[in-house]
């Protein structure tokens, strides 16, 4: 276990007391030893990826765009991956903002998972011609013209390119020493990527202000994508269903999942990619008590509207609460909120569990396929509706849709878009170390177990 | 058997640890002296401290009173007057869970607080040796043991350049601050 | 960059203690001042019983005026306590130590403000106290659990209990400090608040155990309560009052007007009492940038508000948007929200030159609270004014002066009693302070000394 030393019964985690040639070795041990590893998980996922998008082509993209429900699972995939994959990065930001000294570790295991926005986007423009035109139905466009598909088009295309410039950004220093150090096939790509990075005192200055200013700019970008995209994909698709803290309710749940994606990440480091000494409990512990407060706030988000359309009563509210949640998709509703809020909750509220490597990783796990089930849920009730329901600005749900069964086609398109994010994901890890050297080393200066008197304390150390 | 209390008055906290170590060396257990101090120090300055609490349980038992308070006054009030409002069922479960939400969250609340001033033993209106001067800044070394050992632990304090040393039969007379 | 300044525990100890053995000339002018105004109060509330409700603007549609926009605003500005407090303990960020107590108490007496507005506004409030005391039902009068009206008390008084024994479990120490420190009957006063408080391990590690557990169970309730508050609107069926976004919309404006209060309680704090050695330029700078991202938060919320409001295409709501947004004094409401709320605070605290000044960052959270009290009125009034479906039961709402001087008075109020509890309790926690000198350490990189924290996990 990589602890050394005890803080009255608090283990001090052994990634403090190493030395920054330590942590450079295991830079190059991962670089060392990726390709190979990951080689054979790499190949799997692409194959299934092919194999997503042969289904894509065999079904949905067969029967055109005006079915809009054949691609209720497509869409399924394409707001799942921008809930977990895009709110990573998100998390990352927070944590450094938010300048927790327990964080480097950390930055990188979802900052990675930036380099998969190309496969959502893609997704986005091929599901933008399901959706009729603006000007003759409710949504938040107001019936802009070209809308929602320039503008839609033109914030995923935005949001895509923050995401790749920031994983790109705040691994310049690390890609130099891949440059530098790596294994003949590495070192190419990391050269051209990391070009000009001589590491001088004026380049860290620079790259320590902008690394952050970025992340907040992926931050500000994502929150209105997530907003558009629940106001076009879910609330704008079901008639009567007129509520304003659903786009939060979407990103908060997000914001989950990609903590949640997070933490199941640094397990896998942790237990396959030799990061023992650098995710231990202190992280895992962090992690699993912002985990269990969001997943308190899924909860809150989730009340909030609830609570309004129950105290209501108007049949136009009664009638969104029988489809989205009591009775057409009852028991997806039921298994997501067992996942997202009660088990997240009974498991977590236990101090001893929070602090463990594996209460947040199983809670972790629990709320990443409670986020699917949420989104399958979601997607396949807005997607049910065909557009003569939605023409005319349609106030009211007349006819309420039997839920929407996945075919084995719906599953390969799934599974397949999955495989692909985590196949972009494995590439990039052949080029990215772990640990993030420039982050771990940096922290390295700040932190130090020290005696005093006679305890052993962290002593944090805060430059600004 | 006779307790005896001496309060030993450091300046600094080199001096206060020192006088621990002291006591240590002369034979006195951690269970034997206690430190008093105008801030907290962290854990384990003075050498590990025994002494469990049970703090966590006292939030449990208050939630679970605010529980059923709360139940009983959503049920109770509703099943007293079953009058339909806004069309809303006679036993509402929705309003019924955020009055219960804010009792649990009430009786957490207050039983916490019973529960700190409980394990802390306060109020505390025993007779102990003290000294205003530890709120001015001066940490306390207490220890209580038996009458034959008391002349040892005076010992085992003065080793450590203390400010005062304080008896329950006075110092140098001075008169100890009683509290 | 963290300043710091090793004082001698005397030093700390007699400066923090100042205020309450010395009065300074502006606290004599602050009493007096407040103290008019707060007559005036008084006078007004008792203007109103005696001739009743009537001496109001309030008239059908518009049950709800000027007192309960403020006792919303005083809910809001109730959160400061606890986001500052609560979520900073749990993080343990060093920057709270000065700032927690005095936001704690804002807590505690803009709770208790905000409870008299409702009480008050029933016109004859000992028969609301006839009603409810005791909580039977042999006068056939019971309280409609199901409704928000009910929540609300069970919410407020939860989390002015909690409030109220989290501020006086860790005031415990300073008690027993001011204890040792009196004579006479301040002594005899402080020594039973102080419950013979001793000092030793065992009672300090209760008081840090204490920081975070009853910081983490006064959190949740500190989220329902403006939610609750919220849906006292929300959940009714008047048109732009029924949205979904209510609650959590209500509770980031709350933390967005209470941490800005919270800048102007240091600030004030800061020049009355001379404490430029604790409330120093770097607890500016990070409740500052504290509150560029609560302050984004609530544009977000905001703009989802309107947005939604707009976006059914219903031609009640839309009406109603069309008098928020396009007709006087609405339009006015409008840009003075976004301007005052946001656009002027938010892109000055960007800069660190500013955020580290504190006469910027006291008139900026000033605009912030103005800003914000309008917010509320914008929220509730315009949907009262026109809540029927006839142009004949529309009507206009125009304060009276009893309204006028009730609001005004309630910031005295609460002025007035934080004055008097400085000058009976220290506004600043001592044992933090010298906790924090404790705590305080240093880490030599290369030629730099760094200033450090001990932290004990």
């Amino acid at each position: 276990m990589a602890t050394h030393g005890h803080a009255h019964g608090h283990e001090l985690q052994r990634t403090w007391e190493l030395a920054p040639a330590d942590v450079l070795g295991s830079a190059l041990r991962w670089m060392r030893s990726t390709a190979a590893a990951l080689r054979r998980p790499l190949v799997i996922a692409a194959i299934l990826f092919v194999i997503g998008i042969v289904a894509i082509v065999a079904f949905p993209l067969r029967q055109g765009f005006a079915n809009r429900q054949a691609w209720t699972y497509v869409a399924a995939a394409f707001l799942y991956l921008m809930s977990t994959a895009a709110a990573a990065p998100a998390l990352s930001t927070a944590l450094r903002v938010a300048r927790s000294h327990w964080r480097r570790p950390v930055n990188r295991a979802s900052e990675i998972w930036a380099v998969t926005l190309v496969i959502p986007f893609l997704l986005y423009l091929l599901l933008l011609p399901t959706f009729p035109g603006t000007e003759d139905r409710l949504s938040v466009w107001f019936g802009w013209p070209l809308s929602p598909w320039l503008w839609g088009a033109i914030l995923l295309l935005t949001l895509t390119g923050a995401g790749y410039l920031f994983a790109w950004f705040s691994s310049l220093p690390d890609l130099a020493i891949v440059r530098d150090h790596g294994e003949p096939a590495q070192r190419g790509f990391a050269a051209w990527l990391s070009r000009g990075w001589v590491g001088s005192h004026r380049q860290w200055r620079i790259y320590e202000k902008v690394v952050n200013n970025i992340g907040v700019l992926y931050v500000l970008i994502y929150v209105p994508v997530m907003t558009v995209l629940a106001s076009d994909f879910i609330i704008a698709l079901i008639p009567g269903y007129f509520t304003a803290v659903f786009p939060a309710y979407f990103t908060i749940t997000s914001f989950q999942a990609g903590i949640a994606l997070t933490i199941v990440t640094m397990a896998v480091l942790r237990r396959w990619g030799g990061q023992a000494d650098y995710l231990g409990r202190e992280q895992f512990w962090a992690l699993g008590k912002m985990l269990l407060a969001f997943s308190l706030l899924w909860f809150y988000f989730w009340w909030s509207e609830f609570i309004i359309f129950w105290y209501g009563r108007t049949p136009r509210e009664i009638d969104i609460l029988r489809f989205l949640m009591f009775e057409t998709y009852l028991w997806p509703f039921v298994l997501s909120f067992a996942m997202n809020f009660a088990l997240p909750l009974l498991i977590l509220m236990w101090n001893p569990i929070r602090r463990s490597i594996a209460g947040p990783t199983v809670v972790a796990a629990i709320v990443l396929i409670g986020n699917l089930i949420d989104r399958i849920r979601l997607t396949s009730a807005a997607f049910s509706q065909p557009d003569s329901a939605l023409l005319g600005h349609a106030h009211e749900l007349h006819e309420v849709p039997a839920a929407y069964i996945p075919g084995i086609s719906d599953i390969l398109i799934l599974i397949g878009m999955l495989a692909g994010a985590l196949a972009l994901v494995l590439w990039a890890a052949r080029y990215l170390p772990f640990p993030s050297v420039a982050e771990v080393v940096g922290g390295l200066w700040l932190r130090a177990h020290q005696p005093f008197k006679h305890a052993r304390l962290i002593v944090i150390g805060k430059t600004e | 058997m006779a307790i005896r209390e001496v309060l030993g008055l450091y300046r600094d906290l080199d001096s206060a640890v020192a006088a621990a170590d002291a006591l240590r060396d002369a034979g006195f257990s951690r269970s034997e002296f206690e430190v008093l101090s105008n801030a907290p120090y962290p854990e384990g300055t003075f050498g590990e401290e025994s002494g469990i609490h049970r703090l966590f349980v006292f939030p449990l038992i208050g939630a679970a009173c605010g529980f059923a308070a709360g139940l009983l006054i959503t049920g109770g009030t509703q099943l007293s007057y079953p009058l339909l409002t806004g069309g809303k069922p006679l036993l509402s479960i929705p309003p019924m869970i955020i009055i219960m939400y804010e009792g649990t969250m009430l009786g957490a609340l207050i039983f916490t607080v019973l529960g700190v001033l409980f394990e802390s033993r306060l109020p505390w209106i025993g007779r102990a040796l003290y000294d205003p001067r530890i709120t001015q800044g001066y940490i306390g070394i207490l220890v209580r043991t038996a009458p034959e050992r008391e002349a040892r632990a005076i010992e085992a304090l003065r080793k450590a350049n203390p400010e005062d040393i304080l008896t329950e039969s006075g110092n140098a007379g001075r008169q100890p601050a009683r509290s | 960059m963290q300043e710091r300044h090793r004082l001698g525990e005397e030093e700390i100890t007699r400066e923090l203690l100042r205020p309450l053995v010395t009065t300074p000339a502006m606290m004599w002018v602050g009493f007096i001042g407040l103290g008019a105004v707060l007559a005036i109060f008084v006078f007004a509330v008792s203007w109103m019983f005696y001739w009743g409700l009537g001496v109001t603007g309030l008239q059908r549609p518009n049950m709800w005026g000027f007192m309960i926009v403020n006792f919303v605003f005083w809910i809001g500005i109730s959160h400061a306590g606890v986001m500052i407090s609560a979520i900073l303990r749990l993080t343990q960020a060093e920057w709270r130590r000065p700032v927690t107590r005095a936001a704690e108490v804002m807590t505690i007496f803009s709770l208790m403000t905000a409870m008299l507005h409702p009480v008050i506004h029933t016109g004859r409030p000992w028969r609301t106290l006839y009603w409810v005391f005791p909580y039977d039902f042999w006068r056939n009068l019971w309280p409609d659990v199901r409704g928000p009206l009910v929540w609300d008390p069970s919410a407020i008084l939860t989390y002015l209990t909690g409030s109220t024994l989290f501020l006086y479990t860790t005031m415990i120490p300073d008690m027993a400090l001011a204890r040792d420190r009196t004579t006479g009957w301040r002594r005899v006063f402080y020594t039973i608040l102080a419950l013979g408080w001793r000092g030793n391990e065992r009672q300090w590690k209760m008081q840090t155990i204490a920081g975070f557990l009853l910081s983490g169970l006064i959190l949740p309730v500190f989220v329902s309560v403006h939610s609750i508050v919220s849906w006292d609107f929300a959940v009714s069926l008047v048109p732009t009052w029924h949205a979904t976004v209510f609650a959590p919309y209500f509770v980031i404006g709350a933390i967005h007007s209470g941490v800005s209060a919270v800048v102007t309680l240091m600030a004030l704090m800061r020049w009355l009492f001379r404490f430029e050695n604790y409330i120093r330029l770097e607890h500016f700078d990070a409740i500052g940038r504290l509150l560029i991202a609560v302050g984004t938060g609530w544009l977000w919320f905001f703009l989802l508000d309107i947005f939604f409001a707009i976006y059914p295409q219903e031609a009640r709501e839309l009406e109603i948007m069309q008098f928020r947004l396009f007709e006087w004094p609405f339009n006015v409401l409008t840009a003075l929200i976004f301007i005052f709320g946001y656009f002027i605070p938010v892109p000055i605290w960007v800069f660190q030159r500013f955020r580290r000044n504190v006469k910027i960052m006291f008139w900026t959270s000033i605009l912030v609270n103005v800003g914000m009290w309008a917010e509320r009125y914008w929220l509730i009034k315009p949907g009262l004014m026109r809540k029927y479906e006839f142009t004949f039961d529309w009507n206009w709402y125009r304060p009276s002066i009893v309204e006028i001087s009730i609001v005004l008075g309630s910031f005295a109020l609460v002025g007035f009693l934080l004055l008097v509890f400085s000058k009976i309790f220290p506004p600043i926690s001592v044992w933090e302070e010298k906790e924090g000198q404790h705590f305080a350490q240093q880490l030599r990189v290369g030629k730099r000394v760094v200033n450090a924290i001990v932290r004990e996990f």
